[in-house]
């Protein structure tokens, strides 16, 4: 799935039209990736966790940690 | 810059101020986004977030690990995992050096009718997030640290000044103390002019290093015997088998109620113990009769005691450790006929020091 058929989705389930659903989504990541640009890791319940981590190159990077329950909802997947 | 852990909540109120969106569609937005991103997982495996990253799925084979708090081999189970690959513009956000760059990219882009959001993000001021508690727990915790060694070191000097008057005539000689900062010679013989206080200002530098010494040491366990309350001896010999944390000045403090008695067990000993600075768990030692009280020892029990601190100040000839003659003002503290008998064994310096210090 890609950005283009999240934001239909998207607008589908909430009612919402796509435009709406593309200033909401780009709204929502980039203050995620803001508080990463400051340090912080985020936080999100029941899907889990960003984290800005020191990659050898000297660069920052994002890791993210998959929740508890984000991990048992994808237990069930089997690679093709 | 702190390290601080921000949730969505947090967020999506930063949000709300900022775009007046109402948080009740902000909430329902991202719940119904971060379900899609799961759904889309577990029907495709895959799915990417234009500008910030992409999610898949990986399978991680079965492996071996170890419990980390236990260090016992198990076997994780193949299991699914999530990963999360960031783009290049969410890795320019995190790399400041980069940022000229991108801004330039997105200026030149930003002509385009598509991108209004893009636009908002330049131009709007960044979120003001208010994070109340994650800054303030590592203060806590750090108050708590500072006031463990503050409250060791209250204890010792309340034990030190409970056991300051009934030693204090006591010239106190313990092997161990050149690891502190022991009075030099010419120092001691200065400050000492009288035999009262000669013993006093021994016992006051170096009683509370030996304190801290014993403290530092974990505490014994119980002894499993109950002491034996006879009618004519304050204490009746048995064994003792040394646990993890037993001291010579431990022992001589718990069963005849004064620590410096303890070149009496040293004594008692003196076959089993080379260095009375180390002992070993497991073995068992004798405790001796001690047979009047803590507080009037007979003849028998002060030449013991002599003894044992004659044997100190043997093994501190023999081991060259500074200021041997410590132990001898002990050992004629208790019984001053020892150093006559003896006299053979004593270097004539230690003798010189000996005769300079009781004068």
């Amino acid at each position: 799935m890609n950005t283009g058929e999240l934001i239909k989705q998207l607008a589908k389930n909430l009612n919402i039209t796509q435009k709406q659903a593309r200033r909401l989504l780009d709204q929502e990541l980039d203050a995620i990736a803001e508080q990463l640009s400051l340090d912080h890791s985020v936080i999100i319940r029941g899907f889990g966790s960003f984290s800005v981590k020191q990659t050898r190159s000297q660069n920052r990077s994002s890791a993210f940690k998959a929740s508890k329950k984000l991990k048992d909802q994808v237990k069930s997947w089997r690679p093709e | 810059m702190s390290k601080q852990h921000i949730y969505e909540g947090s967020i999506r109120n930063a949000i709300a101020q900022q775009s007046g969106d109402s948080k009740t569609l902000l909430r329902q937005f991202s719940a119904e986004l971060f379900q899609t991103i799961e759904q889309a997982l577990l029907t495709e495996g895959h799915i990417r977030l234009n500008k910030f990253g992409s999610f898949s799925l990986k399978w991680s084979k079965q492996r071996r690990g170890r419990n980390p708090q236990t260090g016992e081999t198990i076997i994780i189970a193949a299991h699914p995992r999530v990963i999360f690959t960031p783009a290049k513009a969410l890795k320019d956000k995190l790399n400041p050096q980069d940022i000229a760059q991108t801004d330039i990219l997105q200026q030149e882009q930003a002509p385009n009718a598509k991108d209004q959001p893009k636009q908002l993000q330049l131009s709007r001021e960044p979120y003001l997030i208010k994070n109340n508690h994650s800054q303030q727990k590592p203060d806590e915790k750090k108050s708590i640290r500072l006031i463990k060694p503050i409250a060791a070191c209250l204890l010792i000097a309340l034990f030190v000044i409970y056991f300051y008057p009934q030693q204090a005539q006591l010239p106190e000689t313990n092997i161990s103390a050149e690891i502190y900062s022991a009075p030099s010679p010419e120092k001691t013989r200065e400050a000492l002019p009288s035999n009262n206080e000669i013993s006093f200002t021994k016992t006051s530098t170096l009683e509370p290093s030996i304190e801290e010494q014993q403290e530092a040491i974990p505490v014994a366990t119980e002894i499993k015997q109950s002491p034996d309350k006879p009618t004519s001896a304050f204490f009746t010999e048995r064994p003792h088998q040394l646990t993890d944390g037993d001291s010579l000045w431990r022992l001589s403090n718990k069963n005849y109620t004064n620590p410096f008695y303890w070149p009496h067990i040293y004594q008692a000993n003196r076959l089993n113990i080379r260095n009375p600075n180390r002992l070993f768990t497991g073995r068992t030692i004798t405790l001796p009769t001690l047979h009047g009280s803590p507080d009037s020892l007979t003849q028998k029990d002060k030449r013991h005691i002599a003894e044992g601190y004659f044997l100190i100040y043997l093994y501190q000839k023999k081991h060259n450790k500074p200021f041997p003659y410590y132990a001898l003002l002990g050992a004629s503290k208790y019984d001053p006929s020892i150093i006559e008998d003896r006299i053979y064994e004593i270097d004539e310096k230690d003798w010189q020091n000996l005769q300079l210090a009781s004068n």
